[in-house]
């Protein structure tokens, strides 16, 4: 896709800014005439009599939970009246959701929700765009502090999304719903997928059976996905007296096919060290084990013995070191990166599919699994304007602002108290992200 | 194809269906007569119609305070079924968690070599009639060389899977694939012996004082429960009467330390809390039965909470998430030093923390609580004691 550049600055600087309660004020309005033309394409929201809705607004930093609605026309017309920021609902089921206690809400069972999201990955990108800004001295620190190593005063991350984000959270959701469901018994139609509105992806498994597991039960299901506790004891151990590494079989079931199946994918892909480091440079493997793994005649023997399921996997330069690091690489390769404690919890509060994400005006995006692999998280989701026709005025406000793409206009970066001209959606995203303000209309 | 009849299944799995009602008829039909004449009437047949039950029961519960395993032989006709049910009736009547858990652990690996020596089709019928239905395949799946004919669905495994420690019966560390979990025929029986060990733990539903009553008064069985006392005794495996209730499952507020009253009174009226204290109010009720919601709600009243962060600290605390780390209590030294200890306050001081407690074998010196949950169980005991008018020391 060609991507252009657009920063229309508006050069005099006689635009006055607008104080925080107008911009605030300004982005509900928005809101609220985008929920009423959204309103008839609302997804429909399964079991919604039974689960418990929650709002956080543009005015207030706390929460109001424990709502019911018996239909979606109830819950659509509160939507217009009150106009949230952010709209949620349980992943539990309960007979008496409104209920505000919650041992008393009576708990029928909850949906497996499975989160992922780049905001707890570490990616590389995150260090070109996200940064902790001291909110007294405007300092900008690129690394994680608790404090000001200025001036110590109070810190605040600000949390931006790209390209690179949302394509780590998509491999990641494939590798989800392509390698690990289908051991559950779980196919593509068995889920219900969204774009979260943000960073990454909502996955929904409804089934019976998995509705009614405990914590710890469903524990023992997001172990299974992250690899935690991955105990081999028989396998993936070097034998020195034999001079092989005892591997798996890709026909082996679990995790034991698992990393045999990645392994060959690895070796039948990569040819050399460059291709190699292009997708798996975060693990660190060491370059003289890629040499030797990536050696034509290495590689060539190791594709065969996995290709003719023998177990036992000889490379002569590979001693007992080497393999074990070999083992910790294809194990982290395996792991499906999850927002734990979302699957684990079973009263989750989890964002509403076709509700606006408040802290960027992007749709919560239902989506099949084929969808999903060609969706377009700076495109497919905008439904504010991109037209030069409904521009608005913003000044930004934060000492480092990054670009961003919204459909194929890249956006930024900007500076602090740059005065700029941007599409609706744009602007509702920075404002959004709280990194401008809305200038006075009058002006 | 099986070679048991109706009766032969439930004589060797006496916790089947059928088994409760072969041991005590009285459940199917009730008798007018007195509760204790019923009884000493069917354990007067039992013991004059298999003279070798006293042993068996006293061996099932010596061994298993010695956590022997030989020497015990489960037969598989009635009497099997008057045992098993005998045993399980004394374990309530004891009420003792610890005696539970080893005849428990006995009983249960003894029907792990009975379910062994099953052939495969009668190994899917117990375990059907178990309620964790399993599927044997002739042919079985080959993985790493080994033979797997055995599957249970994963819906049945995962619940099963979670009661257990050994990492090896982890999901993640199981042949699965499409919904299946694929088992060894050794496997399968772990399994069912956790099922059945989970059959010999009584419900204890607060019926142990009226029950023991009742045993005494039978003749056989009180010489029994005499003799199992002395063993108990022996083996210091008898439990105080505080211990024998979980205090932390009904916290009320009456047993918050005062260090905890001074945060949720802050809290209740929406003033912001430090670091120190957050931490400290996550840690506590991580440490006492407090659900993650209970947690959140307190924080809910903050000006500055933030449900997303407030939630995943709180998580976090409790080894979800993170790198799986529970975090403990703060101690009271730790409380002095961060100035959250509130153990003289004019409010909400308590002489507990102030002065400490008499503890045995300290004479008449008062012992420091050394950390809130401390106070917990000792306030626990001060109410108690209060009610049965017993004196503090």
């Amino acid at each position: 896709m060609e991507k252009r550049r657009d920063s229309k600055k508006i050069t005099k600087h006689t635009k006055e800014v607008t104080s925080l309660e107008d911009t605030t004020l300004e982005l509900r309005k928005k809101f609220t005439l985008k929920y009423a033309e959204l309103v008839k394409y609302f997804p429909k929201i399964p079991e919604i009599a039974s689960r418990e809705f929650a709002f956080l607004f543009w005015d207030r930093n706390y929460m109001i939970r424990h709502r019911g609605f018996t239909n979606p026309q109830h819950l659509l017309s509160e939507l217009k009246n009150i106009n949230p920021k952010h709209v949620y609902h349980s992943a539990a089921l309960y007979k008496d959701p409104a209920n505000k206690i919650m041992s008393e809400k009576g708990w029928m069972g909850c949906d497996f929700v499975v989160d992922i999201d780049a905001d707890h990955m570490e990616l590389s990108c995150q260090e070109n765009h996200d940064y902790y800004i001291c909110m007294k001295c405007d300092y900008v620190h690129r690394e994680k502090v608790t404090k000001c190593q200025k001036c110590e005063g109070p810190i605040r991350k600000q949390i931006w999304l790209c390209d690179k984000c949302l394509e780590a959270s998509k491999y990641e959701v494939i590798k989800l719903v392509d390698d690990f469901l289908p051991d559950f018994g779980f196919t593509k139609n068995d889920i219900d997928l969204n774009f979260s509105g943000h960073r990454g992806y909502h996955v929904h498994l409804r089934d019976k059976f998995i509705r009614t597991l405990s914590s710890e039960e469903r524990r023992q299901m997001v172990d299974y996905i992250t690899g935690t506790n991955f105990d081999p004891t028989d396998y993936l151990i070097y034998k020195s007296s034999n001079g092989y590494f005892i591997g798996t079989t890709i026909d082996d079931a679990g995790w034991k096919g698992r990393i045999a199946r990645n392994f060959l994918k690895i070796l039948t892909t990569h040819d050399s060290i460059d291709s190699f480091n292009k997708e798996y440079s975060k693990y660190n493997l060491d370059t003289k084990i890629k040499q030797i793994l990536l050696n034509p005649d290495n590689r060539n023997q190791l594709i065969h013995q996995l290709t003719i399921k023998n177990q036992y996997w000889t490379i002569k330069e590979l001693a007992k070191g080497s393999w074990k690091k070999i083992k910790e690489f294809l194990i982290q390769v395996s792991m499906c990166d999850i927002d734990v404690p979302v699957s684990i919890d079973t009263h989750r509060l989890i964002r509403v599919q076709g509700s606006i994400h408040g802290k960027t005006g992007f749709l919560v995006k239902p989506l099949n699994y084929y969808d999903m692999v060609n969706f377009e998280p700076f495109s497919d989701p905008i439904i504010f304007s991109t037209e030069k026709e409904a521009c608005m005025k913003l000044e930004i406000n934060t000492p480092i602002c990054p670009e961003i793409r919204i459909k194929d206009i890249i956006y930024g970066p900007y500076k602090k108290h740059e005065q700029i001209e941007v599409p609706e959606a744009v602007a509702i995203f920075l404002t959004c992200k709280g990194v401008a303000d809305l200038l006075s209309r009058g002006n | 194809m099986s070679y048991y009849n109706a009766y032969g299944l439930v004589y060797k799995y006496p916790w089947l269906e059928g088994g409760r009602e072969m041991f005590d008829p009285i459940v199917e039909s009730e008798s007018a007569e007195p509760l204790v004449d019923y009884y000493n009437r069917l354990f007067s047949d039992y013991f004059s119609i298999y003279p070798e039950l006293y042993q068996k029961l006293l061996d099932v519960f010596i061994f298993a305070l010695d956590k022997k395993e030989s020497g015990i032989v489960l037969t598989d006709d009635k009497l099997n079924i008057i045992l098993f049910y005998t045993v399980k009736t004394l374990l309530t009547a004891f009420d003792n968690r610890i005696l539970d858990n080893h005849v428990a652990n006995l009983l249960s690996k003894l029907y792990h070599k009975r379910l062994l020596q099953e052939n495969p089709q009668d190994l899917v019928i117990i375990s059907k009639k178990m309620g964790l239905p399993c599927h044997f395949d002739r042919k079985g799946k080959d993985f790493g060389g080994v033979i797997h004919h055995f599957w249970v669905e994963i819906h049945q495994y995962v619940p099963i899977a979670a009661l257990l420690r050994d990492s090896n019966y982890q999901l993640i560390n199981r042949m699965v694939q499409n919904g299946k979990v694929f088992l060894i025929k050794d496997h399968m029986a772990r399994l069912l012996q956790e099922v059945a060990r989970r059959e010999i733990i009584p419900d204890h539903q607060g019926i142990s004082g009226e029950l023991l009553t009742l045993l005494k008064k039978i003749n056989p069985i009180s010489a029994i429960i005499n003799e199992i006392a002395i063993i108990i005794e022996e083996k210091k495996y008898s439990q105080s009467p505080y211990e024998k209730t979980n205090v932390y499952e009904n916290m009320v507020y009456v047993l918050y330390p005062p260090c905890i009253k001074f945060i949720l009174n802050k809290a209740t009226n929406g003033v912001n809390l430090t670091h120190s204290e957050r931490l400290h109010i996550a840690f506590f009720y991580a440490n006492t039965n407090h659900t993650v919601e209970e947690t959140v709600d307190v924080f809910r009243t903050l000006p500055d909470f933030d449900e997303k962060i407030a939630r995943y600290n709180i998580e976090f605390s409790r080894g979800i998430g993170g790198k799986g780390k529970k975090y403990s209590v703060y101690s009271c030294a730790k409380l002095k030093s961060i100035k959250l200890c509130k153990a003289t306050d004019k409010e909400y001081g308590d002489p507990i923390c102030a002065e400490g407690v008499y503890r045995k074998g300290h004479g008449d010196t008062k012992v420091p609580i050394k950390n809130p949950k401390d106070f917990v169980f000792w306030k626990n005991v001060e109410i108690q004691r209060k009610l049965q008018n017993i004196p503090k020391k």
